[in-house]
């Protein structure tokens, strides 16, 4: 039982920064779980055949971006429902990755990397430092610069922003970090486990999105949701060694942990601030 | 954001658009990729109904894929998500078999009913379940159907073996088989095609006119078009947010135990995978409209059954139908050809 499970806390930490910066510009990001997972493949892939772990991270960074560009020109450019065409993409990215995965190595399963690659600084994890780098930059650019103030405005008034102001490039720019982090997200996944496996985002890209809301849309508060998350994951991990438990119950268990968590802040969320509302709904229509 | 839009589901030639593409898509990669574009295509366009046996599976799927798509455009249509299918029509699947394996065989056809029914409510339970969550405590839907989906999978599999549904020896993980008296007759053997499925006809026809023609189903509609004016013209929307996520549950769990008495007569690990994903898909080329969910159900289900056949006969590498669905869904709900006279509506 570790205090702070690293492995488990700092992909699903990255994603849930990426959810944050897409959901703050207003277009909230679906699309996550599958940019886990390509973010994955992507620096698996290049570590392999590099062994160069920052072009790695790099590479993996500039595939979410793209497809966070790809995300944003489908929504802002050609007026498609965010949240469809994101599933769309979640869709698409593992089928392409199935296909890359088959072209390079005739099949559709396991990359292993000879070593693994998650270097420690301090006896911690360089990748969960990176993380609180990215939660304190993420704080400091959203909430401290004109940039991020006008960022934030795209989302909360469409109209104050468009005096001047272009909320459809702040958006791109949201989606785009998103889609990046995201895809870091899944880079720190795959080389620290040492593989790429087919379904490796199990559910994260969503689980991130729970962090988000349960982590009230702000960096600090998200850190700690993503804490909490991760320990109900490790509990669930340690259960499984228990041999007398059903290995369904165990393997389901950190779904239905998390979703008895975000009820229970649902609840409470609707209980201490009646008669807000609690975010624009994804692909829904308001009006 | 969306305050300028109109009801991304309800307008226009996208949909005609996102299919052309897809369908150019498949086209171009075949030609591009296969190594013999000539017999690929044929395969692609020919093999789903060159035979017997190719019909029946098409026809299986379609009206499979007709029931979850009806299930999605149930909740879409009143302005909720159910990312849940997938485990509502694997839990269905799991209540059908139990209940086949408790009841005497003598029941014959009373014994497959009830079975049914109790697909039926186990997908209901699962679907109503997120909906209370919803009305009661603001918990919102589209999270909390797929958690609770993502944890039924596992549960299932994990039943699926165990004591008393286990089969003892099998290659495949599955369960003991359901006792043949509550089959469903096959039909076009030996594909997968059986009785049961045909359901999903009247099931069309049933909620094309409750939705369509029927106060329930205008207001059913208002909330999808807009809640806060459904409440405002005094729509319960407690009870239209609950209702619409049972009965979508509820379709889940039919498609799921029809799966299981009629094609796999057990619970096969992952037999359902896919269907609740692919419901959506359906229910979005419908535009959430029941009567359109027919023949997109029929659309999606040629696309799949295509790209199977391509595969099996080794004119490709792998399975296209990811792609084309997904090309589908990013371009379905798009602006591609500039419209006029937009942004004046709404």
């Amino acid at each position: 039982m570790n205090l702070i499970p690293f492995d488990l806390l700092t992909p699903l930490l990255v994603a849930a920064l990426g959810a944050l910066w897409s959901e703050r510009a207003g277009v909230l990001n679906i699309a996550l779980e599958g940019q886990m997972l390509g973010g994955a493949l992507a620096a698996v892939l290049t570590y392999h055949f590099t062994g160069n772990l920052a072009l790695a991270l790099g590479v993996s960074v500039a595939f979410g971006a793209v497809t966070g560009l790809v995300l944003a020109w489908g929504t802002l450019d050609l007026g498609a429902d965010p949240f469809i065409a994101a599933l769309g993409l979640n869709l698409l990215l593992p089928a392409l990755a199935g296909w890359v995965s088959f072209s390079l190595f005739g099949n559709l399963g396991v990359i292993r990397l000879t070593s693994g690659a998650a270097p420690l600084v301090f006896g911690v994890p360089a990748f969960f430092l990176v993380a609180l780098g990215l939660t304190l930059a993420t704080q400091a650019l959203l909430f401290h610069t004109p940039w991020g103030l006008r960022l934030r405005a795209a989302a909360t008034a469409p109209l104050v922003a468009s005096r001047g102001l272009v909320p459809r490039g702040y958006q791109r720019q949201g989606l785009a970090l998103s889609g990046a982090l995201g895809a870091l997200g899944g880079a720190f996944l795959g080389l620290t486990l040492g593989a790429f496996v087919p379904g490796i985002s199990a559910g994260k890209g969503w689980i991130a999105l729970v962090a988000l809301y349960l982590g009230m849309r702000r960096p600090w508060t998200v850190l700690a949701a993503c804490l909490v998350l991760s320990w109900t994951e490790q509990a669930s991990n340690l259960l499984q060694a228990v041999r007398s438990l059903p290995s369904g119950l165990v393997l389901g268990l950190p779904s239905l942990l998390t979703m008895v968590v975000f009820v229970a802040t649902s609840a409470a969320q609707k209980r201490f601030s009646p008669g807000t509302v609690r975010r624009p709904s994804p692909g829904r229509n308001r009006r | 954001m969306s305050s300028s839009r109109s009801n991304p589901l309800s307008s226009g030639v996208g949909t005609l658009v996102a299919l052309g593409l897809a369908l150019g898509l498949a086209v171009v990669l075949l030609a591009v990729l296969g190594p013999n574009p000539v017999g690929a295509l044929r395969a692609f366009f020919w093999g789903p109904v060159s035979s017997g046996l190719a019909w029946g599976n098409l026809l299986n799927q379609a009206l499979l894929l007709t029931l979850t798509g009806l299930a999605a455009s149930l909740a879409f249509g009143a302005g909720s998500f159910n990312l849940g299918g997938e485990g509502q029509t694997y839990t269905g699947g799991l209540a059908a078999l139990a209940t086949a394996l408790v009841l005497p065989a003598l029941l014959g056809p009373v014994g497959t009913l009830v079975a049914l029914v109790a697909g039926i409510t186990a997908g209901v339970l699962l679907g109503a379940l997120s909906g209370w969550l919803k009305v009661r405590f603001n918990a919102d839907e589209m999270i909390t159907t797929f958690l609770l989906s993502a944890s039924a999978v596992p549960l299932v599999d994990a039943v699926m073996t165990g004591p008393g549904i286990g089969a003892a020896t099998s290659m495949l993980i599955q369960s003991r088989p359901a006792p043949e008296a509550f089959w469903l007759p096959g039909l076009l053997a030996p594909s997968n095609f059986h009785v049961g499925v045909l359901v999903a006809l009247p099931m069309v026809v049933l909620f094309g006119l409750l939705v369509n023609h029927t106060p329930w189903g205008y207001r059913l509609r208002l909330m999808g078009r807009n809640r806060d004016f459904a409440r405002y013209a005094g729509i319960s929307t407690g009870l239209y947010a609950l209702v619409p996520m049972g009965l979508s549950g509820g379709l889940h769990g039919l498609a799921g135990a029809l799966g299981v008495l009629g094609t796999q007569h057990a619970l096969v690990q992952g037999f359902s995978a896919g269907w609740g994903w692919n419901g959506i898909a359906v229910a979005l080329i419908a535009r959430t409209n029941p009567w359109a969910v027919l023949p997109a159900a029929f659309l999606l289900a040629f696309l799949d059954q295509a790209s199977r056949t391509v595969v099996l006969q080794g004119q490709f590498p792998f399975q296209l139908s990811a792609l084309f669905q997904a090309a589908i869904l990013f371009f379905i709900t798009a602006r591609v050809l500039p419209r006029f006279g937009r942004g004046n509506r709404a």
